[in-house]
């Protein structure tokens, strides 16, 4: 081997080196945190784990509570035809607040980003995350087409729920949620369905400028969970009527 | 002397023929344990990359975060149970009776579904279509309020944690649609023109920032389409409470076993 193909090698090895090093340094960068990556995943599903059989327990003391509370009402009920109306009153009134699981019969629609054939949602951003005001316009038109409770995400839309994007995710009451976005509505689903499946309409809007993937399902018994906070005003206070 | 001069480079040439061979097979070598290495390492790379890709990370820590709000809601829930649980004893003992418990209850559920008249500290917004002419191949619908700007309006007072909003006096609820009709907007089955005023209890300079605040959506309206978006802080203002009949006709509630 002369001197010449010694420098030739020389350098294919440098150029080599070179591409390698740097397609390590790519996927490390793309993974943050590179080759621990698989073990950071492992972490988190395992935190994800512990936290999901926390709330498993969290909840189970929660139904546990709401069985004895019902029993005190029941059994007082039984003997009182007041408190037996009080009840029902209660009833209408935490449904109407989104206090109570519901069900009924209604649609449930699914909207996901384009498909990622024209558009890569694995990247960074996500089209229907950015644009969450497509998802009020659809609630929207879904109160005007007289539905009567309406889920996001298992996230139940009353009257102070926001929609608000935040470090790539969405919150909708305050707990992140990622697309796809699946609204449940419970109404009358022929009205709720042609509403939004109007000529030129909200779905048709979404569907042909923006390539969004919607799908529309009646379903005749659809149940949504109660809104899972506790609300306690500090500005607006109540106002005693005369009445 | 020749022949044997010859044969020694004979030889010689032989001896480096079997030294170039034996090179080239150590270097063949070198090169298939190399390229070995480097596809292992590849390899391991790769897996690694697709099993848990960014937005796998992602997901899984959306999930953690939904998981921990979750539990803090729940946590919440259960202390106000306990809280209530705790009420009917003792309503139980000094009264016989839960009536009253149950009463307060209803009426704090009237509060936060809209149906109670409630009065605080807040802001009053007004918005008006724009005063301006129209640019050249502007179009009018430009200059105009539409459903749609209300509709991203109050979604921005919720996130800046409004607690009762109404519009031309239509308390907002959870099932209040905002209507284009035309030159009009329906809401809650009334129909208003312009100018809309939307009054909303809360924190009043939280509320104003998410008004006035550069970059905000109302913001944008008044700059770049000239509509006029004004806001009034203000120490006490009322909101009635939601006047119309609600529609229950689909939904029952879901008895618990």
């Amino acid at each position: 081997m002369d001197f010449k193909g010694k420098v030739a090698l020389g350098l294919l090895c440098g150029i080599l080196g070179f591409i390698i090093s740097m397609q390590f340094n790519t996927v490390k960068n793309a993974t943050e945190g590179g080759f621990l990556s698989a073990q950071k995943a492992q972490q988190l599903s395992m935190e994800l784990r512990n936290l999901r059989s926390e709330k498993e327990r969290l909840n189970e003391e929660l139904t546990g509570l709401e069985k004895r509370l019902k029993e005190y009402e029941i059994s007082e009920a039984d003997e009182d035809l007041i408190i037996k109306n009080l009840k029902m009153d209660l009833e209408r009134y935490q449904l109407l607040a989104g206090y109570k699981d519901a069900e009924g019969s209604g649609v449930i629609i699914t909207i996901d980003d384009p498909p990622s054939a024209d558009y890569v949602s694995n990247e960074e951003g996500s089209f229907l995350m950015y644009n969450y005001d497509v998802i009020l316009d659809l609630i929207n038109k879904l109160n005007a087409a007289g539905a009567e409770a309406i889920v996001i995400n298992d996230q139940r839309y009353i009257s102070n729920t926001e929609i608000y994007y935040t470090s790539n995710t969405v919150l909708i009451n305050s707990v992140p949620t990622r697309p796809p976005f699946i609204i449940k509505a419970i109404g009358n689903p022929e009205t709720l369905e042609a509403a939004l499946n109007m000529r030129y309409g909200v779905v048709w809007g979404m569907k042909q400028y923006y390539n969004l993937q919607v799908n529309i399902k009646k379903d005749d018994a659809i149940s949504i969970p109660r809104y899972s906070k506790v609300i306690q005003y500090q500005y607006a206070k109540p106002v005693e009527t005369v009445q | 002397m020749q022949n044997l001069l010859k044969l020694f480079n004979k030889a010689g040439d032989e001896g480096e023929t079997m030294k170039s061979t034996y090179q080239k097979i150590i270097f063949a070598l070198m090169l298939c344990i190399l390229s070995f290495v480097t596809i292992l390492q590849f390899r391991n790379v790769v897996e690694d990359y697709s099993f848990v890709s960014l937005k796998n990370i992602e997901d899984l820590q959306t999930a953690i975060n939904q998981e921990r709000e979750g539990i803090k809601d729940l946590k919440e829930l259960i202390t106000s149970n306990q809280a209530r649980l705790e009420e009917y004893n003792s309503a139980l003992r000094a009264e016989g009776s839960i009536q009253d418990v149950l009463k307060s209850e209803i009426d704090n559920m009237k509060l936060i579904s809209g149906f109670q008249d409630v009065e605080g500290p807040g802001i009053t917004i007004i918005l008006q279509d724009s005063d301006r002419e129209l640019y050249e191949g502007e179009d009018p619908n430009d200059l105009v309020i539409h459903d749609g700007d209300i509709l991203i309006i109050l979604n921005s007072l919720k996130v800046a944690g409004a607690e009762a909003i109404a519009i031309n006096g239509q308390r907002v609820l959870n099932t209040s649609e905002i209507k284009c009709t035309g030159p009009t907007i329906t809401i809650n089955n009334h129909t208003y023109g312009q100018p809309f005023i939307i009054k909303a209890i809360g924190d009043p300079e939280t509320l104003d920032a998410a008004i006035k605040a550069p970059g905000s959506y109302a913001e944008y309206l008044r700059e770049v389409y000239g509509l006029k978006v004004e806001s009034y802080v203000s120490p006490l203002m009322n909101i009635t409470r939601y006047k119309g009949s609600v529609n229950m006709k689909n939904i029952t509630a879901k008895e618990g076993d």
